[in-house]
Formats: C-alpha cells, sequence, structure tokens
C-alpha cells in the first residue's frame, strides 16, 4: 500500500485532534480561563517564573521532548507490523499523549507552577511524593544509559556520521561564542551555522571513522559509549553558553529540516509499504504484543517524561491558561509526526519485503540505523539528493537528539544527587564534580551492565524504560484525574487512558521480570522489582485518595 | 630594642598589674622628651592612663605635655558611632513608622559578643593608618594580655572573611553579566506583549556600593595587618614580673605573638625587689625573685631584656615617669635611637 | 506586501529566534546568580536571625543596602513572614 496514505490518514487524524479533541477537553474538562492568572505572573521572579510567548514555549517543549525515542521506539516496534504501530501511534497521541501532556501543564499551573513529582504530595500524599521522585531517578537513569547505548551503535552503523556529529558540537561552540561573546545578533549565524554544518555531513560522507575492534578490552560500541560520557560530563561543566545553548538550537533547526525532508519526500516519491500490516511470521523470541508494543512505543504514543518537562519548566513560563493547549498538546502531536514518519521510513524505504524481513531478524535489533536505512532511501528517491547524504543527515539527526537527552539528563541527576547530599548530610555529594561523576559512573555502570563488556545487550534496557515511562505516565494521568474529581469535572477521558497505560506498563513490567531473569540480566531485574515496588505503592496512595476524594465530592455540601 | 624609638608603633603589653601603663607612659615621656611628637594610647577598657598622668583623658587627643598627647579609646562610644551610622542608612529606606522596630533590631548587634572588640579594632587601625602622619610615634598600652592577643589577630581573621564576602560578590556579578547578555534582546520587544524583567539598574548600583564598602574594609584590615607585622615599623614590648605566673603567660604570649608574625622587641622585668631593700622577710623574698630571675633569663634568652627596680613611692605624675625612663635609659645606652628627630 | 511589513515579520521571526536561544538558559544562570545573593544575604543578616556571627560589626554596615532585598528573600526561604521580631516588612 501506498505510504502516501497512512502519512495522509496520520496528519489528518492528529489534526483533527488538534482542533476538535483538544478543544473540547480543553473548554468542558480542564476548563481553561484566559483570564486566570497563571504562576508565571504571579510568581514572577524573572528567573524561573517568566511568561513567554507560545511560540517560543511551544518550540522549547517540543525540542525537549521530541528526542531518539519517537524514532527507536518505532523502528523496533513495527516487527509486528505496520498496524498495530500506526494504531498506537495515532490513538496514542489524539487520546492519550495530547490529554496527559497538555493536563500536566494545566494541573502545575494549578498548583502553583511546581512539578508533578512536587504536588502530588498535595494531591495525593507526601509518602506518595517521595516514591515519585524515586521513579523518577531512575527514569533518568535508564534514559542516559539506553540513549548512550543507542547513540554507539548508530555511531558504528554508521562510520560517516561520526565526523559532522563531533563537526555539530564544533560549530554550536563557535555559534555559541560568536552570538555570546561577540555579540552578532542570531539569524546570520544560525542561517551560516546551519549551512556549514550540511557541507559537513557531504564531505562526512566521503571520511568515515570507525574506531578499532579492540581497545583496552572494548569493542567499538563500547568505546563510544565512554566517550559519551565523557563528553556528557565535559558539557555539564562547561558554561552553558559555549556549548549547551547553541547546541540545543541548532538541534531544533535540524529537527524541522529533517521533519520536513522526510514529508516532503514521502509526498513526492510515494514509496509502498512493503511490510505486512499484521506481521504473523514474527521471528523467535519476539515478546508478545500486548503488552509490549506500548512500552516499546512511549514516547510519540505517550510519555510520562514528558509531565517532567510540561510540569517542570514549562508551566511555570505559561503566559496564559488557554496557551496549555497550543503547548502541550501540539507538542505531543508534533512528536506523533515524528514517529509517524519514522513508521513509513521503516517499513516503506526497503525495496521488498524480503530485504525487510532481512532486516527485523530479531527483537530489539533494529533502531536508528534502521531509521537511517530506510528515510535516507525515500529522501533520496524523493528529491534526489545522493542517499548516503541523506543517510549521514539523519543518522546525526537522531544522534543529536539522544545526545541532548542525555546530557539533559546527567544534569538533572546531577540536581538530584546534590539534593540528596543535602537533605542527607552528605558533604562531598553536594559538590558539582563529584555528583555528576557519580551521575554519569551510575548511568555507566547500568549500560555495561545490561551489556556486558561488548555491550551487545544494552538495548535490552529500552522495554524497561518504556515500562517505567508508561507508569510514570499513568501516575501523572492518576494525579490529574483527582484533581478534577476535587473539582467535580468529568475525569473518564483522563482515567480510562490512565487504566490502560498502567495496566499494559504492569503486564509488561511482568513479562520482563520473567524474560529478563531467564536471560540472567540480573541486574535490571532488580531494577525492575524496585521500580514496579515503587509504581505499586505510588498506585494505592493514589487509587486510595481518588476515592477517598469521590466520596468527598459526592457527599452533599453544607 | 635597637633604635626602639626609630619604630612608629610600639605596643606594650603583658599579665594584668604587672606595670604596663606606668611603662608605657614612661616610654611615652621619654620619646617627647626627645624631641619626637608622641601619641599615647590606651586600649585598655579599665583605663588607668589619666590616673597615671593625674589628669583626665578622654576619647579625644589630649595633650599631656609638650610633643605628648594621651588617648582613651571608648570603645562603647566607638561602637556607638558606628550603629548610629548604619541605622541612619535603613531608616533613609523605610517609613517612619518602622524606626522603632529598626532602633530595636539594631540594638542587639551592640551586646554581640565581637562588637567591642571590632569597634575597638577600627579605631586602633584609623590611628595606626591616619595618626602617623601627625605623629612621629605611636605608643599603645593594651589591655591584659589575651584581649591584646586576638585583638592582633583580627586582621587577619577578617582579611580572609572579608575575601570569602567578596569572592561570593563575584561570582554573583559574573553570572549577572552573562545574564545581561542573555536578556540582550528582550527590551525591545514590548510590542509583541512580552515585558522584558528590568532589575538591572537598581541591582548594578547596589552590587557597586557593596563592594565599594567592602573593598574600603579590605584594604584597612589588610593595611592594619602590613603594620603590625613590619619590624621596621611595629614593635611590641612585653613587660612581666618575676613571678610565677606572669612569666608562664609571658611564654604563651610569646608564642602568640610569633604565630601572627608581630615583632616583638624585647621586654621589661618591672617590679623586681630593690637590692638594698633589708630585712629577713625582703632576703627570702629576693631569693625567690632571683630562681624567677634565672628562669626569666633562660627562658628568653634571645630577647634583649630590662630590669626595672620597684620605686619607694606611686608612680603618679609626670616626674616619677621621668624616673623610671632614666632607668631605662640607663641599662641601653644609645639603643631607643636619636634623641632628636631627624 | 509592503517593504514595511516584510520587515515587521523579519523583526519578529527575529524576536523568536533570539527567545528561542535564550530562554531555556536565561533560568538556569538566573537561578544560580540568586543562590550566590542568597547565600549572601543570609551571611549579612545572620545575627539578626539568632545565629552568632563574629563578624557582625562589619556585616552590619551593609544591611542597609541589603534590605531592600530582605522581603523577597525570606519569602524564597520558605518564610512567610519577616524572621526579625523587631522588624516586620510584611
Amino acid at each position: 500500500m501506498s505510504a502516501i496514505v497512512l502519512a495522509v490518514i496520520g496528519l489528518v487524524a492528529i489534526s483533527s485532534g488538534y482542533f476538535f479533541y483538544s478543544k473540547f477537553i480543553a473548554e468542558k474538562i480542564y476548563q481553561l480561563d484566559p483570564d486566570f492568572e497563571t504562576p508565571a505572573h504571579t510568581m514572577r521572579d524573572d528567573v524561573d517564573y517568566i511568561p513567554t510567548h507560545r511560540i517560543v514555549l511551544w518550540g522549547h517543549h517540543f525540542t525537549a521532548v521530541a528526542g531518539a525515542a519517537p524514532i527507536i521506539g518505532p523502528a523496533i516496534a513495527v516487527i509486528w507490523g505496520w498496524l498495530p504501530a500506526f494504531i498506537w501511534v495515532i490513538g496514542g497521541t489524539i487520546f492519550f499523549a495530547g490529554v496527559h501532556d497538555f493536563g500536566a501543564i494545566w494541573a502545575s499551573v494549578r498548583n502553583r507552577g511546581t512539578s508533578v513529582g512536587s504536588f502530588s504530595g498535595d494531591v495525593v500524599s507526601p509518602r506518595a511524593r517521595t516514591l515519585f521522585m524515586i521513579v523518577i531517578f531512575f527514569l533518568l537513569l535508564m534514559v542516559n544509559a539506553v540513549f548512550a547505548v543507542a547513540i554507539s551503535d548508530a555511531l558504528v552503523a554508521s562510520p560517516s556520521a561520526v565526523i559532522p556529529v563531533w563537526s555539530a558540537i564544533a560549530v554550536a561552540i563557535v555559534i555559541g561564542v560568536l552570538i555570546y561573546k561577540v555579540g552578532v545578533p542570531i539569524l546570520w549565524p544560525t542561517v551560516i551555522g546551519t549551512i556549514i554544518l550540511y557541507v559537513v555531513i557531504y564531505v562526512g560522507d566521503r571520511v568515515p571513522v570507525e574506531l578499532p575492534e579492540v581497545f583496552l578490552g572494548l569493542g567499538a560500541a563500547p568505546q563510544w559509549i565512554v566517550i559519551l560520557f565523557a563528553y556528557a560530563l565535559v558539557a555539564s561543566l562547561l558554561p552553558v553558553w559555549l556549548l549547551l545553548q547553541p547546541r540545543d538550537y541548532i538541534n531544533g533547526i535540524q529537527l524541522i529540516i529533517g521533519l520536513g525532508l522526510l514529508f516532503g519526500a514521502v509526498f513526492i516519491a510515494n514509496p509502498t509499504i512493503v511490510a505486512p500490516a499484521f506481521n504473523t511470521n514474527v521471528p523467535e523470541g519476539t515478546p508478545p504484543l500486548i503488552p509490549l508494543l506500548f512500552v516499546t512505543i512511549a514516547c510519540g504514543a505517550i510519555s510520562g517524561f514528558h509531565g517532567l518537562v510540561a510540569s517542570g519548566t514549562t508551566a511555570k513560563q505559561l503566559n496564559k491558561e488557554t496557551d496549555a493547549r497550543f503547548v502541550g498538546y501540539l507538542g505531543s502531536s508534533g512528536e506523533g509526526l515524528l514517529a509517524l514518519v519514522t513508521i513509513i521510513a521503516v517499513t516503506a524505504g526497503f525495496a521488498s519485503l524480503a530485504e525487510w524481513e532481512a532486516t527485523y531478524t530479531a527483537f530489539g535489533t533494529t533502531g536508528i540505523a534502521t531509521f537511517v536505512a530506510g528515510g535516507s532511501t525515500i529522501i533520496a528517491a524523493g528529491t534526489g539528493l545522493p542517499v548516503e547524504f541523506a543517510a549521514t543527515l539523519l543518522a546525526v539527526m537522531a544522534v543529536l537528539f539522544a545526545g541532548t537527552t542525555m546530557d539533559a539528563g546527567v544534569r538533572l541527576q546531577r540536581y538530584i544527587i546534590q539534593e540528596w547530599g543535602t537533605i542527607y548530610k552528605i558533604p562531598t555529594l553536594q559538590n558539582g564534580y563529584i555528583a555528576t561523576f557519580l551521575a554519569v559512573g551510575a548511568c555507566l555502570a547500568l549500560a555495561f551492565g545490561a551489556g556486558g563488556s561488548d555491550g551487545q545487550g544494552g538495548m535490552s534496557i529500552w522495554p524497561l524504560f518504556g515500562t517505567t515511562n508508561q507508569l510514570l505516565a499513568g501516575l501523572t494521568l492518576l494525579v490529574i484525574s483527582i484533581m478534577l474529581v476535587k473539582l467535580r469535572r468529568r475525569y473518564i477521558f483522563t482515567l480510562v487512558p490512565m487504566v490502560f497505560v498502567t495496566i499494559m506498563a504492569f503486564l509488561a513490567a511482568l513479562y520482563q521480570l520473567w524474560d529478563l531473569f531467564t536471560s540472567q540480566q540480573y541486574v535490571l531485574v532488580g531494577l525492575d522489582i524496585l521500580i514496579v515496588i515503587a509504581a505499586i505503592f505510588v498506585l494505592l496512595e493514589a487509587t486510595s485518595a481518588f476515592f477517598r476524594e469521590k466520596r468527598a465530592a459526592a457527599a452533599p455540601s453544607g | 630594642m635597637h633604635r626602639l624609638f626609630d619604630r612608629r608603633i610600639i605596643f606594650v603589653g603583658g599579665k594584668g598589674g604587672v606595670g604596663k601603663t606606668t611603662i608605657a607612659g614612661a616610654l611615652a615621656l621619654m620619646a617627647a622628651d626627645g624631641g619626637r611628637t608622641t601619641l599615647l594610647v590606651s586600649t585598655d577598657p579599665a583605663h588607668s592612663l589619666g590616673d597615671v598622668f593625674d589628669m583626665p583623658i578622654g576619647n579625644e587627643e589630649t595633650p599631656l605635655g609638650p610633643n605628648l598627647s594621651g588617648l582613651e579609646i571608648d570603645p562603647e562610644a566607638e561602637a556607638e558611632r558606628h550603629i548610629a551610622t548604619v541605622k541612619m542608612s535603613m531608616k533613609s529606606l523605610v517609613a517612619p513608622k518602622m524606626y522603632g522596630a529598626i532602633d530595636r533590631q539594631i540594638e542587639l548587634a551592640r551586646h554581640s559578643p565581637g562588637t567591642m572588640e571590632a569597634a575597638l579594632l577600627e579605631r586602633m587601625a584609623d590611628l595606626m593608618v591616619d595618626a602617623r602622619s601627625r605623629f612621629d610615634l605611636l605608643i599603645f598600652d593594651t589591655a591584659p594580655s589575651g584581649h591584646t592577643i586576638r585583638l592582633l589577630s583580627l586582621p587577619e581573621l577578617m582579611a580572609a572573611w572579608i575575601d570569602g564576602m567578596m569572592s561570593y560578590r563575584d561570582r554573583s556579578r559574573r553570572l549577572g553579566e552573562v545574564l545581561k547578555v542573555f536578556s540582550r534582546d528582550q527590551s525591545k520587544e514590548d510590542g509583541f506583549g512580552m515585558i522584558g524583567g528590568s532589575q538591572d539598574e537598581p541591582d548594578d548600583s547596589r552590587d557597586g556600593r557593596i563592594k565599594e564598602i567592602l573593598m574600603t574594609r579590605r584594604r584597612k584590615f589588610h593595611r592594619a595587618r602590613e603594620l603590625l607585622t613590619d619590624a621596621s615599623t611595629t614593635a611590641f614590648l612585653l613587660v612581666l614580673n618575676a613571678e610565677r605566673l606572669p612569666i608562664l603567660e609571658s611564654k604563651k604570649t610569646l608564642d602568640l605573638l610569633s604565630k601572627f608574625n608581630v615583632p616583638v622587641a624585647g621586654m621589661i622585668v618591672n617590679r623586681l625587689l630593690p637590692p638594698d631593700a633589708g630585712g629577713d622577710f625582703l632576703r627570702e623574698r629576693r631569693l625567690q625573685e632571683d630562681e624567677y630571675r634565672e628562669e626569666i633569663d633562660q627562658t628568653f634568652a634571645g630577647l634583649r631584656r630590662i630590669y626595672l627596680h620597684l620605686l619607694p613611692h606611686d608612680v603618679h605624675g609626670v616626674e616619677t615617669l621621668r624616673e623610671i625612663g632614666e632607668a631605662m635609659a640607663e641599662q641601653l645606652g644609645g639603643a631607643f635611637g636619636a634623641a632628636k628627630a631627624p | 506586501m509592503k517593504w514595511a511589513d516584510i520587515k515587521e515579520k523579519l523583526r519578529w521571526c527575529a524576536y523568536l529566534a533570539s527567545e528561542a536561544y535564550n530562554m531555556p538558559y536565561r533560568s538556569t544562570v538566573a537561578r544560580a546568580k540568586r543562590e550566590q545573593d542568597d547565600l549572601f544575604m543570609l551571611l549579612i543578616f545572620s545575627e539578626m536571625m539568632g545565629i552568632p556571627n563574629p563578624a557582625t560589626y562589619y556585616t552590619l554596615e551593609l544591611q542597609p543596602i541589603m534590605l531592600e532585598r530582605f522581603h523577597d528573600w525570606h519569602t524564597r526561604m520558605g518564610m512567610e513572614h519577616s524572621p526579625l521580631d523587631g522588624f516586620r516588612c510584611c
């Protein structure tokens, strides 16, 4: 079947979702009030609380959440066929992710702009808050580890991307210096920097770089993992204007260009989807579709991680309450689009079914590389650009996204460790350098502990990451539902997604417990158990709070 | 004690009751007689300077004779002045109904343990720096040892504190610069409905004033410390009696002084029994005293020592001080430096 | 389309781009600066809060300058009312 059909259905569905469903939720359920004074105004301190233009906020929210996950997830999940993945991505984006991200912003705005973890203490109970924080910490741990593995795999698979990726860092530094130190206004460095980047991408193809196969007992991929964490360490310690700030900016630009190219190419080239709608011929060892589909694709359908970003920073900068719909819903819609185009890339970017099956030989072996291979074929067919150029472009895009998430994650973890140092009075933990080392060390330990010294098994963290992500999403939705109960509004639109996602996540967690145990990944088994226990406790607390509030709301007032 | 009066600042210290004030007075008189304009300052809260000179001396420079002025520092008055300045600044910033609250709050600071010492040090430091232009020599009659040691160590300690405070300001200022660059384009765009933050102006001037105050203080501390540890400018004279406790205390004092690099010029062993005082009782006492003198000579072998005997009468007034001065001059010959100011 | 309109559009784009560039990190730096300032504030007013400070004589002369920010500061520290019995700014 033609990929355009999928693209059109997806685009129409998601747009309708924004125009109709989100409007309904905004007016009837969350009841956004354009005159409500948001914390950005009432608590304005020009540090965290500053009203910001909604387009800028959307851009920031979108680039913060759109990472490599909407690429990796679908790239793995189409092993079950394109239809399940497609339905979950579209349906999830419209009815789950939109409501979740949107709701997290709204809930936070109505709670003085505090993050979901914090106000769960007020809405549910203080104990719930502690447990929430624990889940969040583990989530961050896994994000860093798994992205490091994903990036290093990608760099090994695409040696031509190595130089462009690191040149992008160099370009970012130059832009940073120009804008900050020299004072050049933004537009020119943007344009020139982007051009230089794409020139380097073109050149990088001629100069592929491969790390030695074995160095100090590590294979090529593990070597990259170490280098990446060293980079994350340095990046978080340099002044922000030098590297992080311009790099985030370049990422945003790349995202827009990449998406544009891909969708444009799809419409021009009209590739055929060769993968089956429903794969009856799944390779041995592939986990069951239900529940694993729902945790393999998290970002792009619904992701708890976004709730952190949404309530953490976005809510504090919301200018008008009505902006929440634009920023939150449209933000997750954008991500859904990225997931959609990935599905198309990894199912229509192959010449034949046989070729597709030759790539999808086992669960979890596909990822960024597959996206790059499929996507570049489509771009080449649609725009006439050389296929190697397109491949390098996509690889650079995906790697840089993952890199941004990684060092943001390392920084967040460092803050958490430093906070523990203050709460439990351990002075060494409060030191920035030590905390960063610990954060990086823990992630490295997980990356290697899961994958072994050859790093091959690293991607086995992915489903666990998805599970934790969804559990967090479920918890957030439950907290939002409790708020709605207190306000005596209909909560079914948040409760149904919550129940669905939580059940799936639990089933997936149980399945993985067995799966990881039998494949002797004891480290991950331990992690799994810890997360599940914490999540159960929060669920119990939240559920009892839910019914308590229901009874209170139902009781006659006065 | 080589060329003692060539120094600009002399501290006379020792345990309580050993005769510091008398010695200080005698030295001051000698210097003044020799042509050096001298200021004699008492930092002892239990001022006895006025008693020794038989004149009332207050918190302002009081002439005691040709080339000689006296001063009894009143730390309370100093603290009061400091606090009054602070109160006034604060009151200029708030509504009148808050004045009472400010008064009450600032009063608490007056009774804080370090306040008196700090006020004392302030006046001393000012004298050490300013009075030098008007006087050839400053002689400080200090409080009993412990206080003095703490006082002399304050500049170093407080310099460290100031440096710490300034580093916080520095860090804040640097971050503020970064922030300014990040907000460069904000203020231009009110047309789009967003108003940029405008805290820059008041912050800058406030930061400037804070820095100014800290820098002034820092300079004062550093200058005081420099002077205190410079052997060509400053000398510390330790006064003791040939008794057990003063000897022990002097040892401790010397250790502390060397730790803080305060140059010690010598010791004055005061109130020795006159050799011709008669009677069995006094003979016994003199034997014991000789033991102590032995001990002093051994323990403080490296230091120049002067021995002074008890006078048959109270030290009271300028004439008796001159007697003591002559006794000291005898033992050192020209060690007190040129008789006339250059 | 008039040249003025185009210029206006460009100016708007430049504004968005500039905000997109600066906004995320403005907060980070502003927060770090505020923490330094808060620490300084605490050191200056520590005696008033009951924490003995040997350098009180010297912090005293800095207090008037820091007074303006005192109210914001104690609110941020989580104290709803001024911690000083004598001095009620709110």
